[in-house]
């Protein structure tokens, strides 16, 4: 009797490993950075709307920021973009962009067309400095803490539900910087 | 001594065709957890694509990629050696942004921007290694396909031949036991 029991045995414990060890769908999606609580990487590119000028990680140093990844080819960038108008309106602290390869020209009508709440925005035409920064999509928001250390990152758009989540966040790394 | 076991075991009941269909079950998970393996050792070892050969230096643009389709852009490699490695590498790192294509088959424009950037540090002379870690420090051991040997992915590693060498002895066990029986 206890013989007939071991295959079925057997059977129980594998479908119980799969279900433990498989990542859900959900999970699958989003690969946790490894550069959080890490330095942000550091790197200067040029202003989108004045190529001239060029912005770098190093100078925001002392301040916690926003770094919003975003591309005017990036339709989900469109969907959170009433959220990131909010962050730039709320947060109380620079909310940065991150215009990752993109065309200017088109950059430029997007924000045109949708408004522009961002403190400045960077351009990673190349995508040199995107790599660094580990991003593997657009959207994605990373919050830096005062001392440079990547805190949070979002992966995808941000909604209500993410965004009352980066407004507490974002509310502690003030506290922090005030202390 | 010879007393041949009735029905106490069972074992009469069971013909040689079930002990080789149980048997043919167990090779054939162990295979299939070992074939993960296998695949991923392959993609390392197997150039993917050969679409240059004629070793001309093309120049290389690392702008972005519109409207191109070739999966590998053709570059300009000091040496055969260096192609291999840079084709070992790309198809052993995977794409972030489609997750089940390796870098090597992505036409993903940061899948490209990957691939430049393997080929920047080769040209730069860094090793394998320090080019896996540099993936690895961005993007996670999930960039891997082949995973680390770590506390975590010990089951991983050794799973596949710790079962397949339990269905041996298993298997021994059953085959001793109807030879006796049979006695």
């Amino acid at each position: 009797m206890i013989r007939m029991l071991v295959p079925l045995l057997v059977f129980v414990g594998l479908v119980g490993l799969l279900l433990i060890s498989l990542p859900t769908a959900e999970q699958r999606r989003q690969v946790a950075s490894p550069l959080i609580g890490r330095e942000v990487p550091n790197f200067s590119l040029p202003s989108l709307h004045d190529p001239s000028v060029s912005y770098s990680t190093s100078e925001l140093r002392g301040q916690p920021f926003i770094l919003n990844v975003w591309g005017s080819w990036c339709f989900s960038c469109r969907v959170e973009h009433p959220y990131i108008t909010r962050l730039g309106q709320e947060a109380g602290i620079p909310l940065v962009g991150f215009n990752w390869r993109d065309e200017r020209e088109d950059a430029l009508t997007w924000l045109g067309r949708f408004g522009d709440a961002w403190t400045f925005h960077m351009v990673d035409e190349e995508g040199r400095a995107a790599i660094d920064l580990g991003v593997y999509g657009a959207p994605e928001t990373f919050l830096i803490d005062h001392r440079g250390i990547i805190r949070h990152k979002h992966i995808g758009p941000v909604d209500q539900v993410s965004f009352d989540d980066l407004m507490r966040r974002i509310n502690d790394m003030r506290l922090e910087a005030d202390a | 001594m010879n007393e041949v076991p009735t029905n106490a075991t069972g074992l009469r009941h069971q013909s040689p065709l079930t002990v080789v269909a149980a048997l043919l079950l167990l090779g054939w998970l162990a295979l299939g957890m070992t074939e993960l393996k296998a695949q991923a050792d392959e993609r390392a070892s197997h150039p993917v694509n050969e679409q240059q050969q004629d070793g001309v230096p093309r120049p290389v643009q690392p702008g972005r990629m519109s409207g191109m389709i070739t999966p590998i852009e053709p570059l300009p490699f000091r040496s055969p050696l260096e192609e291999r490695r840079f084709r070992a590498l790309v198809s052993e790192l995977r794409c972030t942004v489609c997750q089940n294509e390796s870098l090597a088959e992505s036409t993903a424009p940061l899948a490209r921007d990957l691939r430049m950037e393997v080929f920047a540090m080769l040209q730069d002379g860094r090793s394998d290694m320090e080019i896996r870690q540099f993936m690895v420090d961005r993007y996670g051991d999930f960039v891997l396909y082949r995973p680390p040997l770590a506390g975590h992915t010990l089951l991983l590693w050794f799973g596949p031949i710790l079962l397949l060498i339990g269905s041996l002895i298993g298997a021994f066990i059953v085959i001793h036991k109807r030879r006796q029986a049979l006695k």
